[in-house]
């Protein structure tokens, strides 16, 4: 059995799925329209403090860096993901940037559950569940919106993958996983349904 | 369903939100020299006018911040959303 | 003969596809493209339904969603559905209606005796009589009498979808008007939204005979949608209703399915504009025995006659206060159908139809008006007279088809606080002063004349247009032909009061008489008056008669209708299903379920789980065993041996920060300043009123770092009463506070051979008592994972709580049962911690306190006191109540008979033996069985409860009741030596 060992260097390839530890079957889905995935293999740092830090963004929604992507979620509060680097690579980073006296850093990795909409479908299955406009396109670049779904909170990071397509990645409490795809994919149809009737709006 | 403008993340549906009231004066500083009379009105009593409002919402399934809004209770017209700091919201709307 | 009123040719139905269908048991045959109505119509059905309140024979009276007569009951069994209204029900094979009035059927009424019994029953007259011996020996009864569809008993079978948008305009309503706008906003490059609640987008260009750019209208309908189509940011919504606007114009839509796997679905759309193009609803006329089957709107008769091809009559008396009625003179002639006569109650009537009507040799009688009607199950005659009471003759006919003006459909924009004004041209309510965002053109808005309503919502698109940042050049609406005579002119209502029996309201039965007695017994403003009579309020909301009704009171307290106003509309504006709003948020889906981040592994242990909001083990059964052997068994393990706990739920809040401790000391009763690093306090929170709020243990990992365990159930309220305090009140402390709690899993180790289990897992912590005592905590590795031990007890037993990745708490609750085994550990649940909990009488905020309880009530007055800095909830302390003696405070209670069950929620009556009625002097809060002492216990709440420890009460329990004793409320260990093993 292996352990994650939060001190090793080892890259941080298997995150035991928040799907799979909480008993659900499926893992992905594929739609007409739409194809959801969770995703197990990030890791994620939540960056806390009382001032602005130079070199990360200051403003809600705003998002900088690459790989990792550090997302502002308000003033003080940012989530830096990363594909590549460990969990304590990601925070050895953030720790090297000109931080305030009083600043935290710590490993979200395990408290957070995630899952990858793509598809024309995507922006419909999200209107259904909460009431941002999804339908309006990733004009800006890329954002993040910490919004409501259902009766649970979901920060919603959209970008844009290599091929121009629209991307949702949905970042929630890991308790919630279960409850959540569950609801995704009890929505998906519908969605498909919507995408297919208006493809254009 | 109101629409709220969170001075952070703009506008959002109101069930995002969990209202907090009237603005209130800061809490007293030495709630032992009040008397009862003088702390029940700090806990209760508030002005409830009729038309605009000073009123403080927390954002709580986004993110997270408390601000005042005026809204006019009458019409439900938002005249200015704010920070309860004096940092400038990128979403801040003040009277037209 | 089937269909005996169906024409030969023409309508927009499909005579290739027949369809059958029942109503009352009898088999018909209709087309796609019909609906009930015209189906149940072009078969020569007459009696539909009864009416509310006197059992009349109904038929059909209008073509639309405003119909008051032809409600039927579609479906069968859980799919039934009661209230249609026959013309909105599309034709579907196999379709099974049924009427729902009318005993023993709808065509012989034994109800009817109310009808021959009429003067019995006026408009409220159960506030008068009926009342010896009371009104409730007689209610069943009359209820009975009257009424419309009967409510289904089984869950609704069905499942509902929902969806959020936004789009920066949304048109209500499909008819020329829309159709036109949102073309136009459509080129602008707007994000349009075109929503029609009829099953085909057109409106009134669906039944009237325009032509547009020299084609008939439907054909310049069909191009418009095909190019709607083809604009990427166009939605076209049909059989979709507007059901109401909101504040901040958030407006909702149900949607009718066809086809799919869902019934209905609700949308919520978010526009920037609303542009309302929803045309205006016929009104009826109001004279005696207005109510007959055969007796319809003239623009029904239209629209029945042009799109479905039935003939809904075959001699016609049209009677009319305006100009729009002669068009269905016109087109019933062009079927060669025979007009009787037109009565029009206005002097005189414009040379272009007076000419019309002389080529087609048609009657016409001015200045005259209905005297009164013949006919049971169908209209037979109609006796006319002059508007001064001077009998004309009689006419027979078995259609007559009326029209009283024309309403606006404005509801929407009264439901978003449009004003409306009286126009005295259109006798009509008008759009007066428009709500922000919103405009409203065409028939809607009071304007006549295809051509200037195309060219207003042209207009009004490009100024929407503009305003939202597309401006464009105005493009030219289509040439308008062959249209109908479109003056608004309505003559003013002409009402003789001494004539009995003129229905107002055809839904609830309510007629002139009613509205007469309203006014004599002084309910003369339009709201009491509506209350009064009920005028308006049936399922319909009068949306043919209300304007009528308005009318009508403003002549009989001599006012005009603009001074006596309209009643408040509000939404929905046709009935919504609850299914639709309910969406998805029912049953598996109602409330969120979080899931414990061992979960497989308790699902591995046969777990039992219950939902508190996460799911979690209540006990693990082993083999057969019951639920009360489980539990006692797993508290018996925990006290003799090890039982492990899954408490990851626990708030592990982290707070941080030089001013840390500063914080955490304003927020709690205790001290927490002078807790030393290493150490934990279990505290008391309150909130500004003094009262309990949570109870948890407080953890100093170093200076400046404390971890908050917050009661389960509280966790997100505490957080969210942190950043409150910390954002609104004290931004100058630097603190961070933030939840962890989902990325810790956090397992209990409670018993005698906790410690050896830990050693045995393997951890580089010192378990020793002296280098770990309890209610302390270390931080190093177990199992080779990052870990936090703190040694606090819930249970009363040797304790240690583990924390340790949340991504390992599968396996290592498997590494723990596995080391534990050679010491005899079981896993245990909530059922066994509670028993645990309740034999050292400790507190559970919200079983054992309530909305009422402050620190002296559960005995910790002592801490609150002993602190002189200030903390929230403090000043309230000393307030009157709080210190008065006599609050109901927590002790123990034990049955005098040790095998009697005591529950909670019990109430403690003063004295033995005692019985109800008598004052409750507290009440059980907490109960069970002890396994370990072998008897019932209770925590429990009472007056100065402290003060009368030993004395005897009554409990009264559900029936029973027994005695107890007070006790203190600790049962097991009460000097906790077991705490310090």
């Amino acid at each position: 059995m292996e352990h994650t060992r939060l001190n090793d260097s080892d890259l941080a390839q298997s995150m035991p799925s928040a799907l799979q530890q909480s008993g659900t079957a499926s893992r992905t889905y594929t739609g007409k329209t739409l194809v959801l995935a969770e995703s197990t293999n990030w890791s994620i740092v939540r960056l806390r403090s009382n001032e602005s830090i130079p070199g990360l963004p200051d403003e809600t929604g705003q998002c900088s860096g690459g790989d990792p992507v550090t997302l502002c979620l308000r003033p003080g509060e940012w989530l830096s993901l990363s594909k590549i680097l460990t969990p304590q690579q990601v925070r050895s980073e953030l720790m090297s940037l000109a931080l305030p006296p009083l600043a935290t850093a710590y490993d979200n990795t395990h408290g957070l559950a995630v899952f990858r909409l793509q598809g024309s479908g995507a922006p419909w299955l999200l209107s259904k569940l909460s009431g941002l406009d999804y339908l309006a396109g990733v004009n800006s670049g890329t954002r993040c919106a910490q919004t409501r779904m259902a009766h649970i909170s979901v920060l919603v990071y959209f970008h844009e993958n290599g091929a121009g397509d629209s991307v949702f990645d949905l970042l929630l409490d890991r308790s919630y996983a279960r409850y959540y795809w569950e609801l995704l994919l009890a929505s998906a149809p519908h969605a498909d349904e919507l995408a297919s009737t208006s493809p254009h709006y | 369903m109101l629409r709220i403008i969170c001075p952070y993340c703009g506008l959002r549906d109101q069930t995002e939100f969990r209202f907090g009231g009237e603005s209130k004066p800061r809490r007293p500083s030495d709630p032992a020299a009040l008397s009862d009379t003088e702390w029940a009105g700090y806990l209760f009593y508030r002005e409830n006018p009729r038309g605009l409002l000073n009123e403080r919402w927390v954002h709580s399934y986004g993110c997270g911040q408390w601000f005042e809004l005026v809204r006019d209770t009458v019409t439900h017209e938002l005249k200015r959303s704010a920070p309860l700091v004096d940092l400038p919201g990128p979403h801040q709307v003040s009277d037209d | 003969m089937t269909e005996p009123a169906r024409l030969q040719s023409g309508g927009v139905i499909d005579r290739r596809k027949p369809i059958t269908f029942r109503f009352n048991g009898k088999t018909y045959r209709g087309y796609e493209g019909d609906n009930l109505a015209s189906a149940l119509l072009a078969n020569g059905v007459d009696v539909f339904a009864r009416s509310f309140k006197y059992h009349r024979p109904r038929g059909v009276f209008s073509a639309g969603e405003e119909e008051p007569c032809a409600l039927v009951e579609t479906g069968e069994g859980a799919s039934r559905v009661p209230t249609c209204r026959a013309p909105m029900v599309p034709l579907t094979e196999g379709l099974v209606a049924n009427s729902q009035t009318g005993w023993p059927s709808v065509d012989f009424d034994l109800g009817r005796v109310i009808d021959f019994t009429h003067g019995l029953w006026p408009a409220g007259f159960y506030n008068k009589t009926f009342k010896w011996p009371s009104w409730q020996s007689w209610e069943g009864l009359i209820r009975k009498s009257a009424g419309l569809g009967r409510p289904l008993t089984e869950p609704d079978p069905d499942h509902y979808e929902q969806v959020n948008i936004h789009c920066d305009l949304l048109i209500c309503g499909s008819g020329p008007a829309g159709l036109m706008a949102a073309l136009t906003a459509g080129r602008a490059g707007l994000r349009v939204m075109l929503v029609e609640q009829a099953e085909h987008f057109g409106g009134s260009l669906n039944w009237e005979q325009y032509q547009l750019d020299g084609k008939p209208c439907t054909e310049w309908v069909e191009q418009v949608l095909e190019q709607l189509r083809a604009m990427k940011p166009v939605i076209t919504l049909q059989r979709t209703t507007v059901t109401g606007i909101y504040d901040h114009n958030v407006t909702t839509l149900l949607q009718r399915g066809q086809d799919t796997d869902w019934r209905e679905c609700f949308w919520t759309v978010r526009p920037k504009h609303i542009l309302l193009c929803s045309g205006a609803i016929e009104q009826g006329l109001i004279f005696p025995s207005n109510d007959r089957p055969g007796i319809m709107l003239a623009s029904a008769v239209r629209h029945y006659l042009n799109r479905y091809a039935v003939r809904p009559g075959n001699r016609v008396v049209v009677a009319t206060n305006n100009d729009t009625a002669y068009q269905t003179v016109f087109d019933l002639a062009r079927e060669r159908l025979q007009v009787e006569a037109v009565i029009d109650c206005r002097e005189t009537v414009s040379e272009a139809l007076l000419q019309r009507l002389a080529d087609l040799g048609t009657t016409l009688l001015t200045n005259a008006r209905i005297r009164g009607t013949q006919g049971s199950r169908r209209i037979r005659s109609v006796a006319i007279e002059d508007n001064d009471g001077k009998r004309i003759g009689t006419k027979k006919c078995d259609l007559l088809a009326v029209s009283g003006g024309w309403a606006p459909r404005v509801h929407l924009l009264a439901h978003a606080r449009g004003s409306l004004r009286f126009d005295e041209v259109s006798q009509s309510f008008l759009p007066d002063a428009l709500p922000r965002e919103i405009s409203i053109t065409g028939a809607a808005n009071g304007t006549a004349g295809l051509e200037e309503l195309l060219a207003e919502s042209v207009r009004a698109a490009c100024a929407i247009a503009g305003a939202l940042g597309k401006p464009m050049e105005q493009p030219k609406p289509p040439i308008v032909t062959a249209a109908i005579t479109e003056s608004r002119r309505v003559s003013p209502a002409n009402l003789d009061t001494t004539q009995p029996r003129q229905w107002i309201d055809l839904a609830h039965d309510v007629t002139l008489g009613d509205a007469e007695l309203a006014v004599r017994e002084g309910f003369v403003s339009v709201e009491h008056f509506k209350r009064y009579t009920t005028i308006g309020m049936s399922v319909d909301q009068g949306k043919t008669g209300n304007l009528n009704a308005f009318i009508a009171l403003g002549a009989l307290t001599g006012r005009p209708a603009g001074e006596v106003g309209t009643t408040t509309f509000r939404p929905p504006y046709t009935p919504v299903t609850l299914g639709a709003i309910a969406g998805r948020n029912i049953g598996e889906f109602y409330a969120p379920r979080r899931y414990l981040p061992a979960h497989l592994t308790h699902a591995k242990l046969n777990a039992c789980f219950e939902d508190y909001d996460w799911q979690r083990p209540d006990y693990y059964p082993l083999d057969k065993e019951s639920a009360e052997a489980a539990i006692q068994r797993e508290v018996t393990t925990v006290r003799n041996a090890v039982g492990v706990f899954d408490n990851s739920p626990i708030g592990k809040i982290e707070v941080c920060g030089p001013d840390a401790a500063i914080f955490l000391d304003r927020l709690y009763i205790n001290n927490i300043l002078s807790l030393p690093a290493g150490r934990i306090r279990y505290g008391l929170m309150l909130n500004e009123n003094g009262v309990i709020i949570d109870d948890g243990v407080c953890i100093r990992l170093n200076e400046d770092h404390f971890l908050v365990n917050s009661t389960s159930a509280a966790v997100s309220r505490i957080v969210a009463l942190m950043e409150q305090w910390l954002q609104c009140e004290w931004p100058e402390l630097r603190v961070l506070v933030t939840d962890r709690t989902s990325d810790w899993a956090n397992f209990t180790l409670a018993g005698p051979r906790a410690r050896d289990t830990l050693s045995a897992l393997g951890t580089n912590i010192d378990l020793a008592p002296a280098a770990l005592p309890h209610m302390a905590v270390s931080t190093g590795t177990v199992m080779g994972l990052e870990a936090r031990v703190a040694r606090v007890s819930f249970s009363g037993e040797l304790s240690f709580e583990v924390n340790v990745p949340a991504l390992a708490a599968n396996d290592f609750l498997e590494a723990v049962l596995i080391a534990g085994a050679a010491h005899g550990i079981a896993p245990y649940g909530i059922e066994a911690l509670m028993i645990l909990r309740t034999e050292k009488g400790y507190l559970h905020v919200g079983s054992d306190t309530d909305g009422s309880s402050t620190p002296d009530d559960v005995g910790w007055g002592w801490v609150a006191r002993n602190k002189s800095r200030d903390f929230i909830g403090r000043r309230s302390l000393y307030r009157e109540a709080n210190q008065a003696a006599g609050r109901k405070q927590l002790i123990g209670l034990e049955t005098l008979d040790p095998g009697r069950a005591i529950h909670a929620g019990g109430h403690l009556l003063i004295g033995k033996d005692r019985s109800p009625p008598a004052e409750t002097d507290g009440w059980v809060t907490s109960a069970c069985y002890s396994p370990t002492l072998g008897r019932y216990i209770a925590l429990a709440v009472l007056c100065s409860g402290p003060d009368r420890i030993g004395e005897i009460l009554t409990v009264c329990d559900g029936n029973q009741r027994f005695n107890v004793k007070v006790v203190a409320p600790v049962f097991y260990d009460p000097e906790n030596k077991r705490l310090e093993n």
